[in-house]
C-alpha cells in the first residue's frame, strides 16, 4: 500500500511529462479538429504554434529536408550497400568517379572482336582488322595508342597494370603507358632480340612485361627487382611456348605440353601439381589470378591449384576435373580473383571473388551461344554468335576510390553511419548529463550549486579539442574497434554538457523564483515532483533547441578528431578519417573526389541541422514573432 | 573588489588541486615504462642494464611511493620545471616555448581579425534586420558554422596555393629568423592561409553573437527611450546600445583568450605550422605523456584565469554587476 503510494506520484509526474513534450509535437489533435474556426483561432497551443512557427519557416524546412535527405541516404544506404571492412584492391587506388570501364565503343563492336585485354581501369580492344581500340578509365596516358601503332596492323594485344603492349603483323613489339619500370616502352636491349627471334606470345603483369619468342625463350622486362622474373633460369629457356601472368609470378606452358612456374618464391600458385609438370596430363592453355593457376588439358578439361581463399577454388559443377558430369571447355580466362571458362557447350562459367560482381555471368551467356570470352582484372567481356557482346563485373567507382582501392561510395555511406551516430550518442549523453545536472544545481542551490558549478567549471576549463584528443589517446589505448567508437562517443558526451548545465541551470533559477512554483510548494508538493512536472516543461524548449545545435557541432568533432586520427581510426570509415589521407597537396590537386565528397557531406548535414535548429529557435521564441 | 578577487583565487586553488590529480593520476595509469625507453642500446649484460634501469628510475624519482611523486611533480612545477620530454630529451619547457610562440601569433592575428570583421557586421546586420546585407551575413554564418575547419583550409591550399601558386601550401619559412624584414616578408607569406582559415572559422560564432546581442539590447526600452527623446540615430546604436551590448562580447574574448594558447590542432596539421597543436599530437603519438601533462596543466590554469579575468571585466563593463 504505502510502496504504491510512494510509486505513483512520479509516475504520474513522468506521464504528465510525457505529454507536456507530446503536445509539443500534435498537430490538431482529435478534440481541437472539432472546434469551429473562431474557437481554434482564439486558443492555440503554444506546441501548435511552435509547429506552425517551424514549418512557415522556409529555411528550416530546407534544413529538415536535408537532415531526412541525409538520413535516408546514410542509414538507408547501409541496409542496402554491404561494407566489408577488408574490401579494397590496391590496383584500383585512386581512381576518378566513373561508370563507363566496360563501355565498348561501338567502332570495335562492328569491325568484330578479336581480343580484350584489361587494366586496373581501362580496357583494350583488338578489333578482327588489326585496329587497337581503348576505354574505360585512362591512368598513365594509356588512351594516347603511338602513331605507329594506329597505321599498322596489330595481331596480339596484352596488358599490365597501366600499360599496353602490341604486336604488329610485321613482328614490330609497341608499349605505351605507364613507363616507371620501363615496362611501358621496348628496352634496346629487347629490341635488340627481337632482330633475331620472332615473338610468340606477349605479355604484361602489374608492372612488368614479357615476350615468348619461336625459339622458346622468356624475356621480361619492367619492375622485376623484388620478383627477379628477369632472370629466366636456363632449365626454361628454350622450351617455353606461351604463358600467363600474375601479380609477382608468371605460369609457363612448355613445348612439352607441361607446367612451369616462375617468379617469386613462396606463393602458393607455385604448388602446381606433378601431373601436369611431369606430362603426364598435356595442357594447352594455362592462366594465373593472383595466387591461383587454371589450366586446360587438352581434351578441354580443368585443373585448378593455389589460393583456396575468397571462393577461387569453388569449383562449379561441371567444370570441375573430379565431377563425373565435367564437359569439355573450349577456352580459360583468369581475372584478378577469379577465373572465367567457355564450355565446348557455348555456355560461360565463373567462379572465385565476387566483390564486384564478376562471376555473376548474365543469362545471355548461358544460351549456348557465346563464340569468345575476354576476361582481365574484374571487367569481363563475352562475345556471342551474331556478334554482339556482353560486359560483365566492374563497371567503374561512380564516386571514385580512395589510396586503399576502397569504394568512396560505400565508405561515405558507412562512414555517415558511424559519423551521425557517433554525434547523436554524444549529443544524448551530453544532454543526459547537462539538464540532471543543471537541475540539480539550479534547484538546490547553496553547496550543491556551488559544487555542481565548480566541477562544470573544471571541465569546460579545458580547451575543447586538445581535451578530446588527450582523453582519446589516453583512454582507447587498447580498446579494439568497436570499443573504440564507443569510447569516443563517450569522450565527446561528457566533456561537452558544462555548457548546457549553466543555461539549465540558469534557466531553473529564474524559473524557481515564480509564482507557480510557490504555489506548488505552499500545496505541499515535493521537490521532486516540482521539478519534473513543472519546472522542467518550462526548460525543455531550451534543451531541445541546444541539443540540435549542438548535434552539428558534435558532428563537426567528430569530423575533426577523426581527421586527426584521433577519433574513429580506418578501417572502419567516418567522414572524418576519409580525409586524412588528403592533406598532401598532390592528393588536393589530383584526387578530389577523395577530399571534396567527405567534407561535402559533413558541411552538408551540419547546415541542415543548424538550419533546423535555427528553425526551432525562432520558433520557439516568442520575441521572435514580434517582427 | 579586493575581497571579491581574494574570495575566487581561494577558491580557484581546491580546482586546480583537483584538476592536477586527475591529471597526474590518468597519467600515471598510461602503460608503458618510459625508463625503458631512455636505456642506452649498447647494454652488454642484465646488471649492466638493471644498473642503468634503476639510475634512471632513481633519477626520474620513480622509485618512490605515487603521492610522494605526485608532491615531488607540483613541486618542480612551482619551480616551473617541467620534466623532460622523452623523444628528445630536452626540457618540456624548451620542447613548447617555440610553437607556442607561434601558436600565439596565429591565433592573435585570427581573433583581432574576427573582430574587426565581426562586431561592424554584427552591430549592422542587427540593426538592418532582414535586409539584403544582414540576410548575406545569415548565410554566411550559418555556412561558416557548419563548415568543418579542414574543408576550408583545404579549399585555401587548392585555390591559393596549387592553382593560383601565390602563396605556400604550409610549412614554416627555409630561411633561420635573423630578425631582417626580408624574414619577415617570407613568414608572412606562410601564415596568410592558416589565419584566413581560422578567422573564417571563428567569423561565423562571432558574428552572430554580436547580432544576436545587439538585437536583444535594441529592443530594450531605454533604446526606445532614446529614440522617443529624439536622439541622433548613429548616437542610440553606437552609445547606447553598443556599449551595452559589450557586456556578452566580453565573455566572448575571455573565451577566445583560452583559444589563444589552446592552439589549432587541425590547421596547424593542415599547413604543417609548428605550433602547440601539432606539439600535442605529436607527443600522444610519441607516447611523450610529460609534456601532453604540462600543456593540460597549462590549459586549465589559464582557462580558469581566463574565466576570473571574464568575470573581472563584467564587473568594469557593467556596474550593475556586483562582485559578490
Amino acid at each position: 500500500m504505502s510502496n504504491s503510494n510512494k510509486t505513483n506520484p512520479y509516475l504520474k509526474s513522468l506521464k504528465s511529462f510525457g505529454r507536456t513534450i507530446g503536445s509539443l509535437f500534435t498537430f490538431g489533435s482529435a478534440k481541437t479538429s472539432k472546434r469551429s474556426v473562431l474557437e481554434e483561432e482564439a486558443i492555440t497551443s503554444p506546441g501548435k504554434t511552435i509547429v506552425k512557427n517551424f514549418f512557415r519557416n522556409k529555411l528550416a524546412i530546407t534544413g529538415l529536408t536535408g537532415l531526412i535527405l541525409m538520413t535516408v541516404f546514410v542509414f538507408g544506404g547501409s541496409q542496402v550497400v554491404p561494407f566489408n571492412l577488408l574490401a579494397g584492391e590496391w590496383a584500383h587506388k585512386n581512381l576518378p568517379p566513373s561508370n563507363n570501364m566496360l563501355k565498348l565503343p561501338n567502332a570495335l563492336i562492328t569491325a568484330g572482336i578479336d581480343d580484350i585485354v584489361s587494366g586496373r581501369s581501362f580496357s583494350v580492344g583488338l578489333d578482327k582488322s588489326g585496329k587497337v581500340h581503348v576505354w574505360g578509365v585512362e591512368v598513365s596516358d594509356v588512351f594516347s595508342i603511338p602513331q605507329e601503332v594506329q597505321s599498322s596492323t596489330i595481331v596480339k594485344i596484352a596488358a599490365g597494370d597501366e600499360h599496353v603492349l602490341a604486336l604488329s603483323s610485321t613482328g614490330k613489339l609497341y608499349a605505351w603507358g605507364n613507363n616507371s619500370f620501363e615496362q611501358g616502352s621496348v628496352p634496346m636491349s629487347i629490341g635488340n632480340i627481337l632482330m633475331l627471334e620472332n615473338v610468340v606470345d606477349i605479355g604484361g603483369g602489374d608492372i612488368y612485361s614479357y615476350v615468348i619468342t619461336d625459339k622458346g625463350r622468356l624475356y621480361v622486362w619492367g619492375g622485376t627487382l623484388s620478383n627477379g622474373l628477369d632472370i629466366v633460369p636456363t632449365r626454361l629457356q628454350g622450351r617455353l611456348v606461351s604463358g600467363g601472368a600474375s601479380t609477382v609470378s608468371m605460369l609457363l606452358l612448355t613445348n612439352d605440353q607441361t607446367v612451369e612456374y616462375h617468379g617469386a618464391r613462396g606463393t602458393q600458385i607455385a604448388d602446381i601439381p606433378a601431373y601436369l609438370m611431369n606430362g603426364n596430363v598435356k595442357v594447352q592453355k594455362v592462366v594465373a589470378s593472383i595466387y591461383t593457376g587454371l589450366a586446360l588439358d587438352t581434351n578441354g578439361f580443368i585443373h585448378q591449384w593455389g589460393f583456396a581463399g575468397n571462393g577461387m577454388r569453388d569449383v562449379p559443377e561441371k567444370v570441375s576435373f573430379n565431377d563425373p558430369n565435367r564437359i569439355a571447355f573450349q577456352d580459360i580466362r583468369a581475372g584478378r580473383r577469379h577465373f572465367v571458362a567457355l564450355g565446348s557447350d557455348g555456355n560461360v562459367y565463373a567462379w572465385g571473388d565476387n566483390e564486384f560482381g564478376q562471376i555473376e555471368v548474365p543469362a545471355a551467356l548461358k544460351q549456348g551461344k557465346t563464340v569468345s570470352i575476354h576476361t582481365d582484372f574484374y571487367q569481363n567481356y563475352g562475345v556471342l554468335e551474331d556478334g554482339s557482346v556482353v560486359t560483365w563485373g566492374l563497371n567503374g567507382f561512380i564516386l571514385g576510390t580512395d589510396d586503399n582501392g576502397k569504394d568512396i561510395f560505400t565508405r561515405l555511406i558507412h562512414g555517415g553511419r558511424i559519423t551521425m551516430t557517433v554525434g547523436a550518442v554524444a549529443v544524448l549523453i551530453s544532454t543526459f548529463l547537462g539538464v540532471l545536472i543543471g537541475l540539480i544545481a539550479g534547484f538546490y542551490g547553496k553547496w550543491v550549486d556551488n559544487l555542481l558549478m565548480r566541477f562544470a567549471e573544471i571541465v569546460s576549463s579545458f580547451p575543447f579539442l586538445p581535451l578530446a584528443i588527450t582523453l582519446s589517446a589516453f583512454l582507447t589505448g587498447q580498446l579494439d574497434q568497436n570499443q573504440r567508437i564507443l569510447m569516443i562517443m563517450v569522450i565527446l558526451g561528457i566533456i561537452s554538457w558544462p555548457g548546457l548545465a549553466r543555461l539549465v541551470r540558469g534557466q531553473i533559477l529564474a524559473e524557481r523564483e515564480k509564482e507557480f512554483v510557490l504555489a506548488a510548494r505552499a500545496l505541499g508538493i515535493k521537490s521532486n515532483k516540482v521539478i519534473l512536472r513543472h519546472i522542467l516543461p518550462n526548460v525543455i524548449n531550451l534543451v531541445i533547441v541546444s541539443m540540435t545545435l549542438s548535434y552539428a557541432g558534435s558532428l563537426l568533432t567528430e569530423a575533426g578528431l577523426s581527421f586527426l586520427g584521433f577519433g574513429v581510426v580506418p578501417p572502419n570509415p567516418s567522414w572524418g578519417n576519409m580525409l586524412t589521407g588528403a592533406q598532401r597537396p598532390e592528393v588536393i590537386q589530383f584526387y578530389w573526389w577523395r577530399w571534396i565528397l567527405p567534407a561535402l557531406a559533413v558541411l552538408f548535414t551540419a547546415l541542415s541541422v543548424n538550419l533546423v535548429g535555427d528553425g526551432l529557435r525562432e520558433a520557439m521564441d516568442p520575441r521572435a514573432n514580434e517582427k | 573588489m579586493l575581497k571579491f578577487l581574494l574570495k575566487r583565487i581561494i577558491l580557484l586553488i581546491p580546482v586546480i588541486f583537483i584538476i592536477s590529480v586527475m591529471l597526474f593520476g590518468m597519467f600515471k595509469l598510461m602503460p608503458g615504462d618510459p625508463v625503458i625507453l631512455m636505456l642506452p642500446p649498447d647494454l652488454r649484460s642484465q646488471a649492466e642494464r638493471d644498473f642503468y634501469y634503476n639510475a634512471y628510475r632513481e633519477k626520474l624519482g620513480l622509485d618512490k611511493s605515487i603521492p610522494e611523486q605526485y608532491v615531488a611533480w607540483v613541486g618542480n612545477i612551482a619551480r616551473l620545471d617541467f620534466g623532460t620530454s622523452i623523444t628528445n630529451n630536452r626540457p618540456v619547457r624548451e620542447v613548447i616555448a617555440r610553437p607556442l610562440r607561434n601558436s600565439i601569433v596565429l591565433n592573435s592575428f585570427s581573433i583581432v581579425f574576427a573582430f574587426i570583421i565581426s562586431i561592424p557586421v554584427g552591430i549592422k546586420s542587427a540593426v538592418k534586420r532582414h535586409s539584403f546585407f544582414d540576410s548575406f551575413w545569415q548565410v554566411f554564418s550559418l555556412v561558416g558554422l557548419s563548415i568543418p575547419v579542414f574543408f576550408i583550409g583545404l579549399i585555401l591550399i587548392y585555390a591559393f596555393a596549387i592553382q593560383l601558386r601565390i602563396l605556400p601550401a604550409g610549412g614554416m619559412p627555409r630561411m633561420t629568423d635573423d630578425g631582417s624584414f626580408r624574414y619577415f616578408l617570407e613568414w608572412s607569406r606562410y601564415i596568410v592561409l592558416p589565419v584566413t582559415t581560422l578567422t573564417i572559422g571563428s567569423l561565423a560564432g562571432t558574428t552572430r553573437y554580436v547580432r544576436n546581442a545587439m538585437i536583444e539590447i535594441i529592443g530594450k526600452d531605454f533604446i526606445r527611450t532614446a529614440r522617443s527623446k529624439g536622439l541622433n540615430e548613429k548616437v542610440i546604436i553606437y552609445t547606447h546600445a553598443f556599449r551595452n551590448a559589450l557586456i556578452p562580447v566580453v565573455t566572448l574574448v575571455a573565451g577566445s583568450l583560452v583559444a589563444l594558447f589552446g592552439g589549432s590542432a587541425i590547421t596547424e596539421s593542415i599547413f604543417a605550422w609548428n605550433g602547440i597543436g601539432r606539439v600535442l599530437i605529436d607527443s600522444l603519438n610519441n607516447r611523450d605523456y610529460m609534456v601532453v601533462l604540462t600543456m593540460n596543466i597549462f590549459y586549465a590554469v589559464l582557462s580558469l584565469t581566463a574565466n576570473l579575468i571574464m568575470d573581472i571585466g563584467y564587473a568594469l563593463v557593467d556596474p550593475r554587476v556586483k562582485l559578490n
